[in-house]
């Protein structure tokens, strides 16, 4: 089976080389074509920054996890049959061997600064009179004291609180009931605090089998891959907007706690990773989500 | 490569797939549980397309349709398992539109429901239902209102001022001035945003983001960016 971050390097070279990232030394040489996998180290920087109030569950920015699914797991794969033009479920193709960096200025942010509403959450966004969400003051300001876009741009901070809340058109604060929100950019409307994660740990902590972002130990897997997939129109509409959270979690959740691989083909432990969601991913040409991270801006080569 | 079995597989499985849906989700048919929970799992941790705005989607898209499936869901024991679709569908009842019927949505409003789960998730899912009730102009409501004002929790009492103007409109002013002059600055803050949207006749948006005359038929139309986001969704189960 053809090595994934060799396909990788030649994802770069197919997609890249016409754009201003090929005017980096490094990917000329992976333009060159001359570039081999145990040359390369793919990475990727993430910044946690966390509450320090005790309800806050550090344990949700598991970076062992995240770098198992994006380092070392095998990925699940489709390919498509060259004879009768049908996709197939092939297995596993090699690990995506990317390294998931937590970056040196991780650490808490002020309680001071930062206060929670009743000791419960934090005030991440807003729905305005008409119903669409925006970006609250609380919130924004605690992305942009974070998020370094002058010297580091491509460092995702990840914020980890006890609550998110979101405040609604008639100023009532909303838990948030998911195990973890994230933005990215070019998704319309809400392209503000791009990029970052958030993570609701006080619900992230049961990782409760229905909850998007699932396993216990994989949220913050799961956000990254909203994080290094590409947006539309790079990616299908209908893989990001219907079925994006179910084709991170049958892709990201291989081999972490919650759901293994079945030996039927096609088939998962994942309840909501059903075979007709499969059918519909391969319908859409939705590959491994390993190469379609290959062209994420917050991707750093080094050698 | 594909062997004569797996073809056969993808064929059925395509058949089922693409033509199945053509010929039964016919409009104006109620949606099945299967399908609203499809839709739930199309979102939740997406800015934009997030727990909020996809029950949002199902009400203005499909309204009444989805009444059926939304209280089989809620009728059922709350478990982790089906904890975030019945996130969803509460968050889904809020709008009036859909038809839920309150009764079920006070089961989890109240401390019975969810109560097998863990604290920190079963308190999610009452404040979703006590904020679901804040939106139905229905002045049936208002003992649980007038009950809830006294929950030592300002996170779910905080709902009370607009729950008691949208159930009861004008008639609520009496009570929202009262809560107003309490020592609790929850109250004290929404009573006085209650009062000041009522203030503003019609246009007042006490029920969330409607008026209370228009909360019936909220939200009438699909906003584009919700239509865009679920326009995949449109083509299997359509309006």
């Amino acid at each position: 089976m053809t090595n994934t971050l060799f396909r990788w390097v030649q994802r770069v070279h197919a997609s890249n080389c016409v754009g201003a990232v090929c005017g980096t030394l490094l990917l000329l040489q992976a333009c060159a074509g001359a570039v081999t996998t145990s040359d390369g180290r793919f990475s990727a920087n993430f910044r946690e920054v966390y509450h320090p109030s005790s309800l806050t569950v550090l344990g949700t920015f598991n970076l062992p996890v995240a770098q198992q699914v994006w380092g070392s797991n095998r990925m699940l794969c489709w390919e498509t049959d060259r004879n009768t033009g049908f996709p197939f479920y092939c297995g596993h193709e090699d690990p995506c061997g990317l390294t998931i960096v937590k970056t040196d200025n991780s650490g808490a942010m002020s309680a001071t600064a930062f206060p929670l509403v009743n000791d419960s959450g934090f005030r991440l966004d807003a729905v305005d009179a008409i119903g669409d969400e925006e970006p609250y003051v609380d919130g924004q300001t605690l992305f942009d004291t974070y998020y370094d876009v002058v010297h580091a741009p491509d460092t995702v901070p990840v914020f980890l609180l006890p609550r998110l809340i979101q405040v609604d058109a008639n100023g009532q604060d909303q838990w948030r009931g998911a195990n973890g929100l994230s933005y990215t950019y070019n998704y319309p409307p809400t392209d503000y605090y791009a990029p970052s994660i958030w993570i609701n740990t006080r619900v992230a902590q049961f990782g409760l089998p229905g909850v998007p972002g699932g396993a216990p130990l994989s949220v913050l897997a799961h956000e990254i891959g909203h994080i290094l997939l590409p947006e539309p129109p790079g990616i299908s509409y209908a893989i990001w907007g219907d079925n994006s959270t179910i084709y991170l979690h049958i892709q990201t959740h291989v081999g972490v706690d919650k759901i293994g691989i079945d030996p039927n083909v096609g088939a998962t432990n994942e309840v909501t990773a059903t075979d007709l969601n499969r059918q519909y991913l391969i319908d859409v040409d939705g590959d491994s989500e390993c190469i379609d991270a290959s062209g994420s801006r917050y991707i750093k080569v080094s050698f | 490569m594909a062997t004569p079995t797996r073809m056969r597989s993808w064929c059925a499985t395509a058949i089922i797939a693409c033509v199945l849906p053509i010929a039964v989700n016919g409009q104006g048919r109620p949606l099945t549980v299967a399908e609203v929970t499809q839709v739930f799992y199309s979102g939740g941790d997406e800015a934009g397309w997030d727990e909020f705005m996809v029950p949002k989607f199902v009400a203005a898209a499909y309204g009444p349709r989805a009444k059926s499936a939304l209280e089989e869901i809620l009728r059922e024991p709350s478990t982790p398992q089906n904890y975030y679709v019945q996130l969803e569908a509460l968050t889904a009842a809020q709008y009036p539109r859909v038809g839920v019927s309150t009764d079920i949505v006070r089961l989890f409003a109240g401390h019975g429901k969810s109560m097998s789960l863990p604290p920190e998730i079963s308190g999610i899912l009452r404040q979703r239902a006590i904020k679901a009730l804040s939106t139905h102009p229905d002045p049936n409501l208002t003992s649980f209102w007038d009950s809830l004002a006294s929950d030592p929790n300002p996170m779910f009492r905080q709902f009370v001022a607009f729950g008691i103007a949208c159930a009861l409109g004008d008639d609520a002013r009496a009570r929202l001035q009262t809560l107003a002059s309490t020592n609790d600055s929850v109250a004290v803050r929404q009573s006085n945003r209650a009062l000041q949207e009522l203030g503003k006749g019609a246009s007042g948006r006490v029920c969330g983001e409607s008026t209370r005359l228009g909360a019936p038929t909220f939200p009438a139309d699909l906003p584009e960016n919700l239509r865009l986001r679920g326009r995949g969704l449109l083509q299997r189960i359509p309006q």
